[in-house]
């Protein structure tokens, strides 16, 4: 195989350990995403209430800043 | 003038903007040193490389037409002007509301990733407009023209396969949804049927369509795709083997491209991989099917093909970009009052790009290549990656030589490809005393090349040198 002849080199290790990071990260960030988006129908359901579109907003809002400060901690770290 | 051509002339001028001053990088170079060739030359070069021919051949004429960059990215221009054109008159054939129809042509004129593409002396615009010359064929029903824009698609790039897989299947869905045969024989028709008018089903026409491109693409099947898929199958490319987050990204990859913030990456992944999911969700409730096949099953076609042959590049997936964007917009003008949640990620993550390829610098390589050099002098390349750029750059009396010695590098051209590029090889041993060593070590170069490299670097001048985590090397003169 021509892989090995440049496992020994040290920027196809970094390049490697790079990717093999950041496929772990989208893995994780997607099936959360997913999860978020199969979540928001049933909290639609669960509050019944005159107040549900306020509580959708916040929840919302709340789960884009949450997002937003993980990834922006993520970006930074592996900057 | 109507408002839709304002907004393609917007986008083109923009294009082009961007690209004022702009120096080639390897694809564009490779593009611009093969165009340059006796057409023998290019064609057995191009045989023995990836891409099929048809682009180059296209891209000689306009090249010794217009000189200069502009010369090898103006077809690019013309394509992406004619497949906005298409886009706008697909809009009314799938039948999208009317009010929705400027901002989808807008927000695909306007997208990085699309203006990019508009001026790149690559074939990518090129795929983009016969593939939607294919669907507008298969909705309108002229299947001469599906021939032809399928012939010249796979003519075009390898990625065509995917896209007329999944078009072909369309057209075949659609004529068994929207017509029926013709029940009875005409000779029958005298006897009147009021308000039946049976459409008579195209399969034939259909067969014939996708049949025959595939039969004039058989050659290039022979002599191209076969001998590469099995280069690539041992290893030879640069595309690593698939990864379910390596197929994630390449989709992120052509809606987002390279240029934005890195330290914004995760960022903007979650905005992207958020507003996907949202919108072939609501596409899915919407039953837009075509559009999602068309949006998503070229990349899911070529990741499964990626488990044989590693092959899943975002570049080729660029003729998504318009379904993808239509189904965006279809999925914002159904999210009602929380529309806005939706439209502004979607501006702020459109802008940030935006800003990002106007203000990523002129440069698009690790090394200047109009470092100037001393004429009759011998610039000796360490491999592939500084020769093809710098070859795109001929200086005077300077001549270009590739360093051999080493075994091939993952992704380096073939022998016979640099043959057929008139470049010459020369071993270690036969180096002069005055030369210049041109040398990039990054993450595909093979220990060889980093012994090779090290080695003539040591006591040479500095012309210019670049470190990067993932690559260094410079321009050294012995």
């Amino acid at each position: 195989m021509l892989y090995d002849r440049v496992m020994e080199n040290p920027y196809y290790q970094t390049w490697k350990q790079s990717e093999a990071a950041r496929d772990q990260i989208i893995l994780i960030l997607t099936a959360t995403l997913v999860a978020q988006t199969a979540l928001y129908p049933a909290l639609a359901r669960l509050y019944q209430s005159p107040l549900l579109h306020y509580a959708r907003v916040i929840y919302i809002a709340g789960n884009i800043l949450a997002d937003l400060a993980i990834g922006l901690a993520l970006g930074a770290s592996i900057r | 003038m109507r408002r839709h051509h304002w907004i393609i002339l917007i986008s083109l001028a923009l294009a082009l903007v961007r690209t004022i001053g702009l120096d080639y990088w390897y694809d564009e170079a490779f593009t611009a040193t093969l165009v340059r060739l006796p057409m023998a030359n290019l064609l057995a070069a191009t045989a023995s490389d990836v891409h099929p021919p048809l682009y180059y051949l296209i891209v000689a004429l306009t090249s010794r037409l217009i000189p200069g960059e502009l010369g090898t990215r103006a077809w690019s221009v013309v394509c992406q002007a004619a497949a906005l054109l298409v886009l706008w008159r697909l809009l009314a054939r799938l039948q999208v509301e009317d009010r929705l129809r400027l901002p989808i042509l807008a927000l695909v004129a306007l997208l990085p990733v699309e203006l990019l593409y508009a001026t790149e002396g690559r074939m990518y615009a090129q795929l983009q407009l016969l593939v939607l010359l294919q669907l507008l064929a298969v909705l309108e029903r002229r299947w001469w023209l599906l021939g032809i824009a399928t012939t010249l698609a796979l003519y075009t790039h390898n990625y065509a396969v995917f896209y007329s897989i999944v078009i072909g299947l369309a057209a075949l869905l659609i004529e068994l949804k929207g017509t029926c045969y013709t029940i009875l024989p005409p000779k029958y028709s005298h006897l009147g049927f009021v308000d039946f008018h049976p459409c008579q089903s195209r399969f034939r026409w259909i067969c014939l369509a996708l049949g025959l491109p595939i039969l004039f693409w058989l050659p290039w099947v022979i002599f191209g795709v076969i001998p590469q898929a099995m280069l690539a199958a041992s290893g030879h490319h640069w595309i690593q083997p698939i990864t379910i987050g390596q197929a994630l990204y390449a989709l992120f990859m052509v809606v987002q491209t390279t240029h934005y913030p890195k330290i914004l990456s995760l960022v903007l992944y979650m905005v992207v991989a958020f507003g996907l999911i949202l919108t072939v969700r609501s596409a899915w409730r919407a039953k837009q099917r075509l559009l999602l096949a068309l949006a998503f099953g070229p990349w899911l076609l070529a990741s499964l093909a990626s488990l044989i042959t590693p092959l899943l590049l975002y570049r080729g997936l660029l003729p998504s970009i318009p379904f993808i964007a239509i189904l965006v917009v279809c999925a914002i003008q159904r999210a009602g009052w929380e529309r806005n949640y939706y439209v502004v990620p979607l501006l702020v993550t459109v802008g940030i790009s935006l800003i990002s390829i106007f203000g990523d610098g002129q440069r698009n390589g690790v090394l200047d290549v109009h470092t100037p050099i001393q004429p009759n002098t011998l610039m000796v390349h360490l491999d592939d990656s500084s020769l093809v750029t710098f070859g795109a750059y001929p200086q005077p009396g300077v001549s270009q030589v590739m360093l051999g010695g080493c075994p091939e590098s993952l992704g380096s051209l073939r022998p016979v490809v640099r043959q057929a590029m008139q470049y010459d090889e020369i071993q270690p041993e036969d180096l002069p005393e005055h030369y210049v060593l041109v040398g990039w070590i990054g993450p595909l170069s093979t220990s060889c090349h980093l012994d090779l490299f090290y080695r003539l670097r040591a006591g040479a001048r500095i012309i210019a040198e670049n470190d990067t985590p993932f690559g260094s090397g410079g321009i050294y003169e012995h």
